[in-house]
């Protein structure tokens, strides 16, 4: 592949008041991939998402898009280029789901100006992407939780950026409504989109991600493509499980 | 509802309550009077008193403008506060512009310093105290907005205890009634002069104010989101917050401490309005000019002698909020 990958990251270090939750990581994802990053609490995904995402500052290393240093963009150069989906939550206000979703075309044209008509229809092409169009005039606090979450990913692709990162995004969903998600998450694979998803569950990996990777303790313990990262061993030692691991028979 | 005909239905209640004020007073004048009056200035005016002109231009007409705009601005800085810090509880004093303000002005009547004087100090106050609430709860993280109230709380308090200080030190037969007399606010101490300077910089920040509706829609999804919205949070709060601020200094500069206004519009238009912001503040400015003027009608009015109108906004103020607290959750539910 020729062109940079829509996000490197070298040597990164990040944490908090000065002590690193993880050190000198390096990772890069390309156009069409869909990855899940897998580990244990406190292993510092939450973090690596966030650095990644510009929500956080790294304490060293670099992070590139697309060949572009993040630090030197601002917040909406920023956001023309990475969508981050953050877990589904309450808002104060009942703001219609189409509004919402709105919201995502912020970056595209600022904050004094009105909608237009263009800025409707993707927001309406963003919903009905993730299966959500009839939400639309709904108010968003009267919504299911995975409801909640396909909207706050709509809000996401209307922000038009090519790299997409999801915290968690099937967390606190019940069974069904995570397998409904994880489809459309997979169906966003697309030639145009580098995914980056994080997960505590193996099975969602398997289920909706080309790539895998394994963080335990600050560092990677492996990368690469699902269906190989993804062995009873691996997950054995990424979550200090005694071998053999049957609860993921005919799932991984 | 459909936010223009909200907008619409206020502003014309409002213009009408305006003019009706204009002709109320110790000389009641019939609207014909009123119109040749105000255009009288103008060269328009056709057969009207000399004095009924002067008498609607220089003392009815700033007064009715100044409940106006300060009404206008305390709600709206009320509701841009309460926006912003996502907490029903706030209102315009929220970050010590108030309480130092009053300080300041108290020090000005201490010193025996001129009107002008006094208008400056309390305007430099509440910017200090402000500026100190800032600098208190300047590291919050993820707690921004939590250390900024207690930042305001202290700020708040250390100016009130400085107020306490200058009115423990002050005459007790000159000063003190000064001080405590304009501690309780009142319109009558607009002058014209005063209003002429400050009108356009309020109306200004009123504006710019009320069109920051999506910017707090989105900044109410949290810090998180709103940055990855495209947004920058902390450039967009802190310019929030100087107009509020501004807005608020303002309104002790030309009357004095006038309660109330700033937390119990905000939370009725809410209530009445919804909890969008891009409807909510410009009404909220509406209404609460629209309060304003018709509260200071009753402190003119009511008895012989004036009321001071912050004990007027007070009184009628809080049996209003005491009921709609019944349904203030709704208006935060949306």
């Amino acid at each position: 592949m020729n062109a940079p990958p829509l996000i490197e990251a070298q040597q990164l270090s990040a944490g908090h008041h000065g002590h690193a939750v993880f050190r000198d990581l390096s990772l890069r994802l390309h156009a069409g991939e869909i990855v899940a990053l897998l580990g244990p609490n406190g292993c510092g995904k939450t973090t690596l998402i966030r650095t990644l995402a510009g929500l956080h500052a790294p304490q060293a290393g670099e992070i590139r898009l697309a060949g572009e240093p993040l630090a030197r963009l601002d917040e909406r150069e920023r956001a023309r280029r990475i969508g981050y989906v953050p877990q589904y939550h309450r808002t104060a206000f009942a703001y219609p789901v189409l509004d919402m979703v709105l919201m995502g075309r912020l970056a595209g044209r600022g904050l004094m100006a009105r909608p237009s008509r263009a800025d409707r229809e993707a927001a309406l092409d963003a919903l009905a992407t993730v299966g959500a169009e009839k939400l639309a005039d709904r108010p968003y606090t009267e919504l299911s939780g995975g409801q909640r979450q396909l909207v706050l990913i709509a809000r996401a692709l209307a922000q038009d950026a090519p790299c997409l990162i999801l915290d968690e995004p099937a967390n606190n969903l019940d069974y069904g409504n995570q397998r409904r998600l994880l489809e459309r998450i997979r169906a966003l694979a697309s030639a145009r989109h580098a995914i980056l998803m994080s997960t505590h569950h193996p099975e969602h990996a398997a289920q909706a991600a080309t790539r895998a990777i394994l963080m335990k303790e600050g560092r990677l313990l492996a990368d690469g493509p699902s269906r190989e990262v993804l062995t009873r061993t691996a997950i054995a030692l990424l979550y200090d499980l005694p071998e053999p691991q049957t609860d993921l028979r005919g799932v991984a | 509802m459909k936010p223009f005909g909200v907008l619409g239905g206020l502003s014309l209640a409002l213009l009408l309550v305006t003019g009706t004020s204009l002709l109320l007073g110790r000389y009641d004048l019939a609207p014909s009077q009123g119109l040749h009056a105000l255009l009288l200035p103008l060269g328009l005016g056709g057969t009207v008193d000399p004095a009924l002109s002067t008498l609607i231009s220089e003392v009815r007409l700033p007064r009715v403008a100044g409940a106006l705009l300060i009404g206008a601005a305390l709600a709206i800085s009320g509701t841009a506060f309460q926006a912003l810090f996502m907490n029903p509880l706030v209102s315009p004093g929220v970050l010590g512009v108030l309480s130092g303000a009053a300080f300041g002005a108290a020090l000005a009547l201490l010193a025996g310093g001129a009107w002008w004087l006094v208008q400056t100090a309390a305007f430099l106050c509440g910017l200090l105290a402000v500026a100190l609430a800032l600098w208190l709860g300047r590291r919050g993280g993820e707690n921004a907005l939590t250390l900024l109230v207690l930042g305001g709380m202290i700020s708040g308090a250390l100016f009130t205890a400085f107020l306490s200080v200058v009115k423990y030190v002050a005459d007790p037969y000159n000063t003190l009634p000064a001080i405590v007399y304009w501690l309780m606010g009142s319109l009558a101490l607009i002058d014209a002069t005063a209003l002429a300077w400050s009108a356009p910089l309020m109306g200004a920040g009123i504006l710019l104010l009320a069109v920051q509706g999506h910017a707090l829609n989105v900044m109410s999804l949290g810090d998180d989101e709103a940055r990855a919205l495209g947004l920058n949070v902390k450039r967009q709060r802190l310019f929030i917050i100087l107009l509020a601020t501004l807005l608020g200094a303002m309104t002790v500069v030309l009357a004095g401490m006038i309660g109330w206004v700033g937390l119990v519009i905000p939370h009725i238009a809410r209530l009445l309005f919804g909890a969008d912001n891009r409807l909510l503040l410009p009404a909220s400015a509406l209404l609460g000019a629209l309060y304003l003027v018709l509260v200071d009608d009753v402190a003119r009015l009511a008895l012989t002698v004036e009321i001071p109108l912050g004990i007027l906004t007070a009184l009628i103020g809080l049996p209003v909020f005491a009921w709609a607290l019944r349904n203030v959750h709704r208006g935060w539910r949306g």
